[in-house]
C-alpha cells in the first residue's frame, strides 16, 4: 500500500529524492564562539583515545570525547535563553518537532559584500512574494556561503577592533519570526543563530531572545545549504536527547528533491 | 509521483498526524548505564554534564553546559570502523547521509526473551521474515529498553556475567554476508549478546556486521510504538571526525493506524 512513507522510501530508492547533509566535520579545529571576559567560555572538541585494536581493547577502535553543548553544527532548545526558561530542553522536545519543512533564503551575494548583512522583514516578505509563505511547523535556513569558512576559525569569527563580523537578521526580523511566523525555527551556517554585533542590537541577540523566548528553536553551523531548493525540502534535525540539554551538537539532514 | 510530491505529501502527513515521528532514543543522563567488559577491555567512563552558566554571572542572559561521554554510550551507533574486522571501512563521519536512512523490519522476541535473558536469534528467525529489504534496518524488540536507566537490571550481571540476549554466531554471520539489510538494532546496550566474549568468534555481530561494511544500533527506545514493517528509520549519529562510533538521535517515519 503506497503512503507518504513508503512512497519516500521508493523516491529514495529510486535516487529522486536525495538526502543532503547539513552537518559540518566536528574535531579538535570546529571553532567555538568567544564570549565577554569573565564569563565561562564553552570548550570545544576534545577526545581521548580508549582504544585502537591495540592491549587496550585489542579487537576495537572507540574514543571519550567532551564538548561543549553549542559546538559545531548545532541546535539551541529555548531553555538556552533567560526568555525561553521553563520552556523545552533538548530532551523534552517533542519527535514530530524533529521533523518539518524547510524554506531557504540565499543572501551569498549580499554577505560577500557586506559581512554584517542583516536579514530583514523586507526580505522576507520578498522571499515570501515569490516562494510563497514561510511554512508552518517548518523552518528558515538563511543560505550565506559561510560556512566556507567554517575549516577556518578566524575567518568563521571574522574578528576585528570593532568586534566580530558575520550576517544575521535585524531585531525586527527577528521579533517578526519568532512572534509572527509559523515557523517552528530558524538555521544559520554562521557560528550562532544572531549577527556577530548582535550584542549592540535591541534587544541583545535578538534570535536568541525573542525565537527561544517563544519557544521556537535555532539550529547554527549549518553547511550545503546551497544544494537545497528555495522551497520543497524537508528538514531532519537530530540533536542528541541529552537530560536537561539547553542545546546539543547535531546531526542536520534533508530530504531534497533530486534536480 | 514527481519527488516534489513525495515530499511535499510527507509534509502533509506529518503536520496532519497521518505519519507519526516516533523517538527511539533514550535520555542520556548521569544515569545511562555504561557496558562493564571484562579484562582486558578498558571500560569508557560515564556521562558527565558541567554547567557553563545558568542566567548567573557567568552568563546572565543563558544556561548552557559542556558534556563528556564516549562514542558508544546511551542510544548510539557503531561505525565499521570501531571493529578490527572493519578497520579499513568507514568511520562515522564518513558515512553517506543516504546511509543513515532505510525500511525497517522489526523482529519481536519479548516473550522468547522474557523467559531466557540469554536469548539467542538464529538464522531461522530472521530466514521466517522473508525477502529483507534492501537498505533496510533489522531491529530486535526485546523489552529490555524498559529497564535502560535501572543499571543493575540493564546489564543483569551474576557470577557468570552479563545475561542479555543477542545473536548467535551463525545468525550474524547470516546477517552481515547473506541479507541486503545495511544495519542491525537492538534495545541492548551493545549489538551482541551480554555472553559473546564466549561466542565463536567472540561478538560475532561486531566482528560480521561491522567487517561486512554495515552498522549497528544499541540502547535503542520505544520499539513497542513501531509497526513490524513500513516504517522508515533515521539515525542520526554526530559526525565525529574519524570517530568509531557517536551516541545518536533515533527517529522512525511510520504510518498512523
Amino acid at each position: 500500500m503506497e503512503n507518504a512513507v513508503t512512497a519516500l522510501l521508493s523516491a529514495l530508492a529510486s535516487g529522486d529524492v536525495k538526502v543532503v547533509d547539513l552537518t559540518q566535520l566536528l574535531n579538535e579545529a570546529t571553532p567555538t564562539v568567544e564570549l565577554p571576559q569573565g564569563w565561562t567560555q564553552i570548550p570545544g572538541f576534545t577526545r581521548r583515545e580508549l582504544s585502537n585494536y591495540d592491549d587496550r581493547g585489542p579487537v576495537s577502535y572507540k574514543n571519550a570525547f567532551d564538548v561543549g553543548e553549542h559546538v559545531g553544527t548545532h541546535f539551541d532548545a529555548p531553555v538556552h535563553w533567560i526568555t525561553g526558561r521553563g520552556g523545552d530542553d533538548v530532551a523534552t522536545i517533542a519527535p514530530e518537532r524533529l521533523v518539518g519543512p524547510a524554506v531557504v533564503i540565499d543572501k551569498t551575494s549580499e554577505v560577500e559584500r557586506d559581512s554584517d548583512y542583516a536579514l530583514t522583514l523586507d526580505d522576507i516578505r520578498e522571499f515570501e512574494n515569490e516562494h510563497g509563505a514561510l511554512p508552518a511547523g517548518g523552518w528558515l535556513l538563511f543560505r550565506t556561503g559561510w560556512s566556507s569558512r567554517s575549516g577556518d576559525g578566524e575567518a568563521y569569527l571574522n574578528k576585528d577592533e570593532s568586534g566580530a563580523h558575520w550576517p544575521g537578521p535585524t531585531a525586527e526580523c527577528a521579533r517578526w519570526l519568532a512572534e509572527e511566523s509559523d515557523l517552528i525555527g530558524f538555521g544559520t551556517e554562521c557560528i550562532g543563530t544572531d549577527a556577530g554585533a548582535a550584542h549592540t542590537f535591541d534587544p541583545p541577540f535578538p534570535v536568541h531572545n525573542l525565537l527561544l523566548g517563544a519557544g521556537k528553536y535555532g539550529l547554527a553551523s549549518l553547511t550545503n545549504l546551497d544544494q537545497l531548493p528555495a522551497a520543497g525540502s524537508l528538514l531532519v534535525t537530530a540533536p542528541l536527547k541529552i537530560e536537561a540539554g539547553s542545546g546539543s551538537p547535531m546531526r542536520a539532514l534533508a530530504f531534497v528533491p533530486a534536480a | 509521483m514527481p519527488s516534489e510530491s513525495v515530499l511535499e505529501a510527507l509534509a502533509g502527513a506529518l503536520a496532519d498526524g497521518s505519519v507519526r515521528t516516533i523517538e527511539l532514543s533514550h535520555p542520556i543522563t548521569t544515569e545511562t548505564p555504561m557496558i562493564d567488559l571484562p579484562e582486558p577491555f578498558r571500560n569508557a567512563p560515564g556521562w558527565s554534564l558541567d554547567q557553563l552558566s545558568c542566567y548567573d554571572d557567568q552568563g546572565p542572559w543563558f544556561y548552557w553546559n559542556s558534556f563528556s561521554g564516549s562514542e558508544h554510550m546511551g542510544t548510539h551507533f557503531d561505525a565499521p570502523i570501531h571493529w578490527i574486522t572493519g578497520r579499513d571501512g568507514e568511520n562515522v563521519a564518513q558515512i553517506p547521509p543516504s546511509k543513515l536512512i532505510g525500511p525497517i523490519v522489526l523482529l519481536d522476541r519479548t516473550q522468547e526473551v522474557a523467559a531466557d535473558a540469554d536469548y539467542l536469534l538464529e538464522v531461522d528467525d530472521v530466514r521466517a521474515l522473508g525477502p529483507l529489504p534492501e537498505s533496510g534496518w533489522l531491529l530486535l524488540r526485546t523489552g529490555w529498553g524498559a529497564r535502560h536507566l535501572e543499571g543493575a537490571a540493564f546489564l543483569n550481571q551474576d557470577e557468570q556475567g552479563p545475561h542479555w540476549p543477542g545473536v548467535s554466531a551463525e545468525c550474524a554471520r547470516f546477517i552481515a554476508e547473506e541479507t541486503p539489510l545495511r544495519g542491525y538494532g537492538t534495545e541492548q546496550i551493545g549489538i551482541d549478546a551480554g555472553l559473546a566474549y564466549e561466542l565463536d568468534p567472540p561478538y560475532p555481530m561486531h566482528h560480521f556486521l561491522l567487517g561486512a561494511g554495515k552498522y549497528g544500533l544499541a540502547s535503542l527506545n520505544g520499539l513497542d510504538e513501531l509497526p513490524q514493517t513500513g516504517g522508515l528509520l533515521i539515525a542520526a549519529p554526530l559526525r565525529i571526525e574519524g570517530g568509531s562510533g557517536s551516541p545518536a538521535r533515533v527517529i522512525a517515519l511510520v504510518p498512523a493506524d
